[in-house]
C-alpha cells in the first residue's frame, strides 16, 4: 500500500468519525502551530520582512542603476553609419533623416564598417534585415555606449512620426486627440490553444526596429512577478516547517503530541495547513510588494517605454482568477508538505536549517522553468510535481480555463502531498530514524549473506 | 483502574551494538491508589518501559492492560486515560501556560464549559497563577515543571506515569513534586514512578521493582525486598540484587 493510501486510512482509523470532532481537533492543532510559529522571530523575518523588502528592494535598486546609466548615456554622442547596401532604402533614409536632426546622433562615413564597429569607432550600423521578417536593424558592438540603442532610435522615430502626424492633422483642421488608436493583438504560437493577449491601443505606434519576434512570446510581465512570488513560498514555509518538526524534537514537545488521544494524521494535517498559511502569506505579500514597486518604477521612468504603455496590465476573467488562486494554494500546500518532510527527520533546529538548503534549492529552481516560452503543460510535464503546477498557472494566465491536464496536475500534487506527509508522520510520531533504519537493513542483509556463505 | 503489565519487551538497534533489549520480559501490576516505583541505575530500561506504557514507543512483544483497555491495541483509548510526565518533556516555548493547557485540554476531550474552570483550579492548586500568561520560555525550571504537571493531569487521568519527575529540580520544587504525587495517590490514581534515587523511592513508593539491564530483578514492598536481600537499607538491597544478577549472568 502506498504511503498516501496508508496516510488516508490512518487518518480515519481510531478516529471519532463525527465531523465536528475532526474539525475541533484540526482547528486546535492549526491554531496552536500558527501561534507558536508566528511568535518565532525567524518566521517573522522570513515570512513577513524578507518578502516585503528583498525582491522589491532588488528591483528598485536595479531600476535605479538603469536610470543612472540612462542619464549618463543621454548626453553621450552616438556615432552611427549606414550599411553600403542600404543607402537607397527609403525606410533607412527616413530614420537617418530623423537621427541627423538629433544632437547626440552623429552620422559618420565608414569604408570598413565591421572593423570600425569592432574597434569602437562607430557605435552602430543601420541596415535592412532580409529574412522571414523584413525590418530595419541596428548592429551594435559589444562596447556600445547605450544598453538599448534600438529602443533609443525607436523612441526618436516614434516621436518624429507623431510630430509629423500632429502637424498634418492640424493643417487639415483635425485634432490629434480625435484620432482613434488601433489595437494590436499578440498570438501565442507556442501554445496548444490560440491564446490572444489583448494590448491597449498604442498611441505611440511608429516604426519598429528589431522587435519582430517580441509578440510571439507567451510570458507577460505580471506572470514573471507571479513566478518570482512562488519562490517566496519556499522561503516563507521553511522556518514554520522547522518550527513544527525539528524544533518539536529539540524541545522534546513531540512527546506530548505523541500522548494525545487523537489521530496523528490529523496532527500532521494541522501542521501542513499552518505551514501553508505562512507560505501563502509570504507569497502574496511578496507579489503585492513586487507589483507595487514594479508599477512605481514603470510609471516614473521612460526606460521601459519599449515594453508598451502598461506592461503590468492584465485582463483576466473571474474563472481565470479563481483558477490562479487555486493553483497558487496548491503550490503552497505542495511546497509546505515537501519542507515538512525534509525537516521531519532532523532532530535539531540547526541541522534542519542546514539540511533544508538542498530541498529549498530544488524548490527555488523548479517554478522559473515555466518562464521558458517553449515549455508548456503537456503529456510529459504534467507528471513532474511543482513544474506542472507552475505550467498550469501559466496556461491559466494565458487563457486556458480548463484542461484535462489540470486534473492530472491536481492528482499528482495531492498524491505528492500525502506521500510527503505520510513519510513525515513516520519520522515524527513513529520516531523512525532513516539512518538507523537503513543501517539495520544493511546489517540484516549482510548477516543473511554471511550465513548463506557459511552454510555448507 | 488497575494496571497489568505482562512480559513487556522492547528491542532497539544500534549500529555499534547491533540489536539489544532495552526492556526484557518486564511484568508488574499496580492497583488503584498505589505508587509503584521502578528503581534502577541510568540505562537500566526504566524510561523505555515507561515510554512503551505511555504508547510513545511500540513494544516488540508483551501486553499491558489498564482496566479493560488493551493499551497497545487501543492506544488512543489508553492515552485518554493516562498522564505522562518526565523531567525531559518539553513545553512550547512561545506559548503561555494558559494556551498550553487550553490546547491539551481540548485535544484530551475536556469540554469547553469545564475547561476554563479546570485550568483556573490547576493554576491555584499548583500555585503559578501569576505566570499564567507569561511565555513558557521565560519561566524558571520549577514553574515549567508545574506547567508540565498541570499539562499531564488536565484530563484527570486514571494512570499517572512519572519518569524521574524530580530530576533537575531544587529542594523546594522537589518537595512540591512529592506533594503532587501523594495527592494523586490520595485521589485514587494508579501511579508508576521511576527513579534512581533510593531515598525518593523509599519515601514515596508502596511497592518497588528493581530493574537492571532491562530486567526486573525483584519486586515487592520495601519490607519484602529487605527480607529477600537480607539487608536493612534499600541501597544494600539494590546492590545485593544487582550483584546476584551479574554473577548469575
Amino acid at each position: 500500500m502506498s504511503t498516501g493510501a496508508w496516510f488516508i486510512s490512518a487518518t480515519f482509523k481510531n478516529l471519532d468519525h463525527s465531523p465536528t470532532s475532526i474539525w475541533l481537533v484540526f482547528k486546535a492543532v492549526y491554531w496552536k502551530d500558527m501561534l507558536h510559529s508566528f511568535r518565532d522571530k525567524d518566521v517573522f523575518i522570513y515570512t513577513f520582512v524578507v518578502p516585503t523588502l528583498l525582491y522589491p528592494v532588488l528591483l528598485l535598486g536595479s531600476a535605479e542603476i538603469m536610470m543612472l546609466k540612462a542619464d549618463a548615456d543621454k548626453d553621450k554622442t552616438i556615432k552611427y553609419a549606414v550599411a553600403a547596401n542600404s543607402i537607397n532604402d527609403a525606410g533607412i533614409n527616413r530614420i537617418d533623416e530623423i537621427l541627423q536632426k538629433r544632437k547626440h546622433f552623429v552620422k559618420v562615413a565608414s569604408t570598413s564598417i565591421e572593423q570600425d564597429l569592432d574597434s569602437g569607432k562607430i557605435d552602430g550600423v543601420l541596415s535592412r534585415h532580409h529574412g522571414e521578417f523584413n525590418y530595419v536593424e541596428i548592429k551594435v558592438n559589444k562596447l556600445a555606449k547605450m544598453a538599448s540603442l534600438d529602443d533609443e532610435i525607436n523612441a526618436e522615430t516614434s516621436k518624429a512620426y507623431n510630430d509629423d502626424l500632429s502637424k498634418t492633422l492640424t493643417a487639415r483642421g483635425l485634432a490629434r486627440e480625435n484620432l482613434q488608436g488601433f489595437s494590436v493583438e499578440s498570438r501565442n504560437l507556442a501554445s496548444e490553444k490560440n491564446n490572444i493577449q489583448k494590448r491597449s491601443p498604442d498611441k505611440n505606434a511608429g516604426m519598429h526596429l528589431g522587435k519582430a519576434s517580441k509578440n510571439l512570446e507567451n510570458i507577460s510581465a505580471t506572470f514573471v512577478l507571479l513566478i518570482f512570488s512562488l519562490l517566496m513560498l519556499g522561503l516563507g514555509a521553511a522556518y514554520p516547517a522547522i518550527a513544527v518538526t525539528a524544533e518539536e524534537f529539540e524541545r522534546n514537545t513531540i512527546e506530548t503530541s505523541c500522548l494525545l488521544p487523537v489521530s496523528r494524521s490529523l496532527l500532521m494535517l494541522g501542521k501542513l495547513f499552518s505551514v501553508s498559511t505562512f507560505a501563502l502569506l509570504s507569497g502574496v505579500i511578496n507579489f503585492v510588494s513586487l507589483y507595487a514597486v514594479a508599477q512605481m518604477v514603470l510609471s516614473q521612468t521612460k526606460l521601459f517605454a519599449s515594453m508598451g504603455s502598461d506592461p503590468l496590465r492584465i485582463s483576466l476573467n473571474a474563472t481565470q482568477v479563481c483558477g490562479l488562486i487555486a493553483g497558487y494554494v496548491l503550490v503552497g500546500l505542495l511546497i509546505s508538505s515537501l519542507l515538512i518532510l525534509a525537516t521531519s527527520f532532523c532532530r535539531t533546529v540547526r541541522s534542519a536549517q542546514q539540511w533544508t538548503t538542498f530541498p529549498l534549492f530544488i524548490i527555488l529552481i523548479l517554478p522559473p522553468c515555466a518562464l521558458s516560452p517553449s515549455l508548456e503543460l503537456n503529456g510529459y510535464t504534467m507528471w513532474i510535481p511543482l513544474i506542472n503546477c507552475s505550467l498550469m498557472l501559466k496556461a491559466i494566465f494565458n487563457g486556458t480555463v480548463f484542461s484535462a491536464n489540470f486534473l492530472v496536475v491536481l492528482l499528482v500534487t495531492v498524491f505528492t502531498c500525502l506521500m510527503s506527509l505520510g513519510l513525515a508522520r513516520l519520522f515524527l510520531f513513529e520516531q523512525i530514524d532513516p539512518g538507523v533504519y537503513f543501517a539495520r537493513l544493511w546489517d540484516k542483509l549482510s548477516n543473511t549473506m554471511k550465513s548463506e556463505i557459511e552454510t555448507p | 483502574m488497575k494496571l497489568k503489565v505482562n512480559q513487556l519487551s522492547k528491542r532497539f538497534y544500534d549500529p555499534s551494538r547491533g540489536e539489544f533489549f532495552a526492556c526484557n520480559d518486564v511484568s508488574f501490576e499496580v492497583a488503584e491508589g498505589e505508587i509503584f516505583g521502578l528503581l534502577g541505575p541510568n540505562g537500566a530500561g526504566k524510561t523505555t518501559t515507561l515510554r512503551v506504557l505511555a504508547t510513545i514507543l511500540k513494544p516488540t512483544s508483551g501486553a499491558a492492560h489498564l482496566g479493560d483497555i488493551d493499551i497497545f491495541r487501543y492506544p488512543d483509548a489508553a492515552r485518554a486515560a493516562l498522564g505522562f510526565l518526565s523531567s525531559s518533556t518539553g513545553l512550547y516555548e512561545r506559548l503561555s501556560p494558559r494556551e498550553i493547557l487550553t490546547y491539551f485540554g481540548r485535544l484530551n476531550g475536556v469540554t469547553e464549559s469545564t475547561l476554563k474552570e479546570k485550568i483556573e483550579q490547576l493554576f491555584t492548586a499548583l500555585e503559578f497563577k501569576q505566570f499564567a500568561d507569561v511565555r513558557c520560555g521565560k519561566l524558571s525550571q520549577g514553574t515549567r515543571q508545574k506547567v508540565s504537571i498541570a499539562r499531564s493531569i488536565i484530563h484527570d487521568p486514571k494512570l499517572m506515569i512519572l519518569d524521574e519527575p524530580s530530576n533537575g529540580l531544587d529542594v523546594v520544587a522537589t518537595q512540591a513534586m512529592h506533594a503532587f504525587i501523594r495527592q494523586a495517590k490520595a485521589d485514587g490514581k494508579c501511579i508508576v514512578f521511576s527513579t534512581h534515587i533510593m531515598s525518593e523511592a523509599e519515601k514515596l513508593c508502596d511497592r518497588i521493582g528493581i530493574i537492571n539491564d532491562g530486567k526486573v530483578l525483584a519486586q515487592g514492598s520495601l519490607s519484602e525486598l529487605k527480607e529477600l536481600a537480607k539487608a536493612t537499607l534499600l541501597e544494600d538491597v539494590f546492590m545485593s540484587l544487582v550483584s546476584r544478577y551479574d554473577s548469575a549472568k
